[in-house]
């Protein structure tokens, strides 16, 4: 914890130089390139001169950024999880692979795809997998820009629409079943960029169930509406909105290739150190990290995931 | 042309599509619920395959019963839903009584044939709930709009009539008596 607490000084240090520097800059550039411009060569290097500054500043600031999050992760998150998951794959820069997310036609996977903390283990023999992702499409100024083939990483940021930006897990469910049905909480919604080939909220047919209070709550789609109604027992709709009645963020659930998938829009970003303003102290830690593992195994005690009666 | 006569046309033209629009989703209603009814006959099916197979098993394993102590069950095509409850009905009372002979034969209840079919006609029970759940919906759907107006004077000309629904077998209904002596 020591190491980590000496890593903070430095960002600490260039956050307040950034600080300080920012009025600088902005003198800087607002005397030499508007009120006193006489278009001298001069002015223009001294305005080139400060955001260059300003540039290395915020690069010595996220390397020290980087630094830290790397330890963390590597030394603090990596053990946690080995001692809470025997044989567990945990890979801080790697995120779900794509090719699992398409079958499930949950959200659009637009162009730009990444995201990070990946994991995989078994909890109460239950295989899941987890990663943050940030999934983004070119916007109607992006298109304009750029053809869908060129782009791989290029653009800025504001040539994309973010498509999604939270967590997504799949697990491993207890039913057999051939076709996919989609759960769709009330107030999540599955954004695509206008013009996009994704007209509808969902490509299946719409299902009824028969508790008026999850219809309220949930939007449910399905291939075939007999899986709808194999998968969602009442006992298992009850269980859905308990489980979504104590997260603050909104959830997709897709139920594909005997796989369970959840979406968790904004659903914040797992396995950061936090702020660097307080010290770290193993409690503190220990505390986030548990946060974030709770938020996987939640799905598997409160979907009784572990529940195989079904399964040969 | 004279107002009154464009009036009148207007009128029998929105009525006539009014017409033609409830008369089809009431069609199409009707047509959910056949679907539905395909469904609870291929769960019917399924469950009857591994109540089958159980009864195999424990036949094995009874070799002193020699008396035929199921009841025969026929599936037929094109059963009418009292039929198919019926049919349900004796199938869960003969399931009830394989797990009492099995009772009486530890060997039975050990054995990997047993227990895997035990996992097979739990799965096979709740594809068999969900399709009573999925036909019951529709059924449902199709007697609300049967019974509200204006629906009900069309459905009438249609001579359609109520459904009947896919009841859950009475044993099910009864109270569990539980027996917690040694």
């Amino acid at each position: 914890m020591e190491k980590m607490n000496r890593m903070r000084i430095p960002i600490i240090i260039w956050s307040i130089i950034s600080l300080a520097y920012a009025p600088v800059m902005i003198y800087i550039v607002a005397t030499k390139l508007v009120i006193h411009w006489d278009g001298s060569i001069i002015n223009v290097v001294y305005a080139i001169a400060s955001f260059l500054v300003a540039a290395f500043i915020f690069e010595r600031k996220n390397k020290a950024i980087e630094k830290l999050r790397d330890e963390y992760k590597l030394n603090y998150v990596a053990g946690i999880l080995d001692s809470l998951f025997p044989g567990v794959y945990y890979e801080p820069d790697e995120s779900i692979p794509r090719q699992y997310l398409a079958d499930t036609k949950m959200v659009y996977l637009g162009d730009r795809y990444s995201g990070e903390d990946y994991v995989r283990a078994r909890y109460k023999n239950v295989l899941f997998q987890q990663s943050d992702l940030l999934i983004q499409a070119l916007n109607q100024e992006g298109r304009r820009k750029y053809k869908r083939e060129d782009t791989k990483a290029r653009g800025s940021n504001s040539d994309y629409f973010v498509c999604f930006r939270g967590r997504w897990m799949i697990f491993d469910f207890n039913k057999n079943f051939r076709s996919n049905v989609q759960i769709i909480q009330e107030g999540f919604r599955v954004p695509a960029p206008a013009g996009s080939r994704r007209k509808k909220e969902s490509p299946y047919d719409p299902v009824t169930l028969e508790s008026d209070k999850f219809n309220k709550g949930f939007r449910v789609y399905a291939q075939n509406p007999h899986d709808a109604f194999y998968i969602l027992t009442p006992s298992f709709m009850e269980r859905i909105q308990a489980l979504t009645a104590h997260n603050k963020y909104k959830m997709m659930f897709c139920f594909s290739s005997n796989k369970l998938h959840i979406a968790i829009h904004g659903g914040g970003n797992s396995f950061e150190p936090g702020s660097v303003l307080k010290r770290f102290d193993d409690e503190r830690v220990k505390e986030a990290i548990w946060k974030d593992i709770g938020s996987i195994t939640q799905f598997v005690d409160e979907l009784s995931l572990d529940n195989n009666l079904f399964m040969n | 042309m004279n107002p009154v006569l464009i009036a009148i046309i207007a009128a029998v033209v929105i009525l006539l599509a009014y017409f033609i629009s409830v008369s089809n989703r009431l069609n199409k209603a009707h047509v959910k619920i056949d679907e539905a009814s395909s469904d609870v006959d291929v769960s019917l099916t399924k469950r009857y395959d591994v109540l089958t197979k159980m009864i195999d098993v424990v036949k094995s394993y009874a070799k002193y019963e020699r008396e035929t102590i199921f009841e025969t069950i026929q599936l037929r095509k094109n059963m009418s839903m009292q039929e198919k409850n019926e049919a349900n009905r004796l199938m869960g009372e003969n399931l009830a009584r394989i797990h009492a002979l099995a009772e009486n034969y530890p060997e039975l209840k050990a054995s990997e044939n047993y227990n895997t079919l035990q996992k097979a006609i739990a799965d096979v029970e709740e594809h068999l709930q969900a399709s009573r759940r999925l036909y019951n919906a529709n059924v449902s759907r199709f007697n609300q709009m049967l019974v509200t107006f204006p629906t009900s004077i069309i459905g009438g000309m249609k001579g359609m009539h109520k459904e009947a629904f896919f009841s859950a077998e009475e044993t099910k209904r009864q109270d569990v008596k539980m027996d917690l002596s040694l």
